[in-house]
């Protein structure tokens, strides 16, 4: 258990990543990094309206929380931790997931925030469904396999690749 | 014994049902689980290679040992982000 900020959380609520930002950093950092997933427009080449997402809610805050903690073991500088995903509608401009990563220095706070979002995608069960503007709606499934190469990684020793170890 | 069976996204949508409590012989496993609800509910059975199962929040395989009132998630491909 660190005795650096962490946030977890599941949410209906809009996601706002200066109020994240400010609930993880600290005097002690000089560097925050952050990366918003944006519910976009067009997804392999339809036209998107809204999308819902749900989750398995206790579930999810679990590997939320390991893969903060297992995101200190990796770069032990990293401070405060954030990591927030929408339930539920989400229109499209607004952000279904943020994360928030605070060091004293921005190297490990960059690479701290590309792998808790590689990992929350990889693994998190957290479901998107999109809802086309020419009617009709699909369950997507994020595939592991199309992540760039050069992505931090990070095995886990799972039986089930697919969900974050406990 | 009874099992609390969930199902999440495109399998719910499938089967039309969120939860279940299964009924099982003493002794069953993750596996007998899957067959029971295969047999109840036949459209798991185009998801059923493509499943991750978790057992108490834990991760599990289907020849996981079951326990009276577990509570046992059947996980579609999984799609968080944006």
């Amino acid at each position: 258990m660190s005795h650096w900020p962490t946030v977890v959380e599941l949410t209906r609520a809009r996601l706002e990543s200066s109020i994240l930002a400010a609930r993880i950093a600290t005097r002690a950092d000089g560097a925050l990094a952050g990366f918003a997933g944006l519910a976009r427009e067009r997804n392999q080449g339809r036209a998107v309206r809204y999308l819902e997402y749900e989750a398995y809610e206790p579930l999810a805050l679990r590997q939320m929380a390991s893969l903060a903690d297992a995101c200190r073991r990796r770069w032990p500088e990293v401070h405060g931790v954030g990591l927030q995903h929408r339930l539920g509608r989400v229109e499209l401009g607004e952000a279904s997931v943020l994360v928030a990563v605070a060091a004293e220095h921005r190297a490990p706070a960059l690479a701290a925030c590309a792998f808790l979002i590689d990992a929350l995608k990889r693994g998190a069960a957290i479901w998107k469904k999109e809802f086309f503007a020419a009617g009709g709606a699909d369950w997507l499934a994020n595939d592991a396999a199309a992540e760039p190469p050069d992505r931090p990684s990070m095995p886990l020793p799972s039986a089930r690749p697919p969900i974050v170890p406990l | 014994m009874r099992v609390h069976v969930l199902f999440f996204g495109p399998v719910a949508e499938a089967l039309g049902l969120r939860e279940h409590w299964l009924e099982l012989p003493s002794g069953a496993r993750i596996a007998d689980c899957l067959d029971e609800c295969q047999r109840r509910w036949p459209a798991l059975s185009a998801w059923r290679s493509r499943l991750h199962l978790s057992r108490n929040l834990e991760s599990a395989a289907e020849d996981s040992p079951l326990a009276e009132a577990d509570e046992i998630g059947l996980l579609p491909p999984v799609s968080g982000g944006a």
